[in-house]
């Protein structure tokens, strides 16, 4: 099944998954200074032993590996590895970033919680305003996706990550 | 040893290369990994998802060192940015020694169908060891025995229980 026969690229489709390639450019510089913050929490006297730490900075991980996920998707795309395989995957990697963005957040007021500090909490803020950007920018994915894929496709693409994540109905 | 502003400049610059080097075969690696999600063979053989889990934590720890070098660069003040960069890459080194072994385990079930997914694989963890190794060479040049000082601080916090 991994082995299927590549699908060839129009330009126009080539023109499209490049736009999305230069909007995870963006993503990669976001992501990298809300990991480097990160670090920087939790390894801050006033902020390293906050209940929910360990969580947060593994959520955050996801995030990175979405982007790079789907940054490695269209390396092999446009190096002639361009299947419904490889569709599927670049739509689970964006799902990852998505998904684990939305934990990240939750984890991070669960942290904030915990410290006192004022700057632990200067750190903290900085973090919030680093995940807003990141949102903007997956929303923005989300749109290069859609015209990318097509919206039918990209949304029967996003159904089966669903479906394959979900319990079946017994039969 | 006091190093001046341009030896630093130019240890960094050498590290943010090594970790340049080794960013598209993260990125395939990440690519790949989750792609064995949707292998029946592989999604759920044992040591998949430690083994994703290492994978991520090489993909933050490479992201975190070369985004507190950016900070670094564009003027801001980080007091801890020495113990920041100890942390990430002596982290690196860890995690990346965990990736083999797991991933071993997810080979076991692969079949000849996904047999070049996982060969790409172990070349790209292989790559990806050396640029960790390289970029680790060039921070210990950076703060020389100063290393080794900080390196024991902060294994108190990487001695926290992880998942």
């Amino acid at each position: 099944m991994a082995q299927k026969p590549s699908i060839n690229m129009s330009e126009a489709e080539q023109q499209r998954l490049l736009d999305w390639w230069n909007a995870t450019e963006k993503g990669v510089l976001v992501v990298r200074r809300l990991v480097s913050l990160i670090t920087e929490l939790r390894l801050h006297p006033e902020s390293s032993r906050a209940d929910g730490m360990i969580l947060f900075y593994r959520a955050a991980s996801e995030v990175s590996y979405g982007y790079a996920g789907m940054r490695g998707c269209i390396r092999r795309a446009f190096s002639n590895e361009y299947s419904e395989f490889l569709q599927n995957n670049i739509v689970r990697c964006h799902s990852f970033a998505r998904r684990f963005s939305v934990d990240t957040k939750v984890l991070l007021e669960r942290v904030a919680k915990q410290i006192n500090g004022a700057n632990a909490l200067l750190i903290v803020e900085r973090i919030r305003e680093t995940l807003r950007e990141n949102d903007a920018i997956l929303t923005e994915i989300e749109r290069k996706a859609n015209a990318f894929f097509g919206q039918d496709t990209f949304q029967s693409l996003q159904s089966n990550l669903m479906n394959s994540i979900t319990l079946p109905f017994s039969q | 040893m006091k190093m001046d502003s341009n030896q630093w400049n130019g240890y960094l610059t050498a590290i943010e290369a090594a970790l340049e080097k080794g960013m598209a075969a993260k990125e395939v690696a990440c690519s790949i990994t989750t792609g064995f999600r949707v292998i029946p063979s592989l999604r759920n053989a044992p040591g998949l998802n430690p083994y994703h889990a290492s994978v991520a934590d090489v993909g933050y720890g490479f992201d975190a060192v070369r985004g507190t070098i950016e900070r670094f660069r564009n003027g801001e003040a980080i007091p801890l940015v020495k113990e920041m960069l100890v942390f990430d890459l002596d982290t690196l080194r860890i995690s990346e020694k965990q990736l083999s072994p797991n991933f071993d385990l997810v080979a076991k079930e692969s079949t000849s169908a996904t047999f070049y997914l996982i060969e790409q694989s172990r070349y790209l963890n292989q790559q990806i060891a050396e640029n960790i190794n390289e970029a680790i060479r060039y921070g210990k040049a950076l703060l020389g025995p100063e290393w080794n000082v900080i390196l024991k601080r902060v294994q108190n916090i990487q001695s926290i229980p992880r998942l």
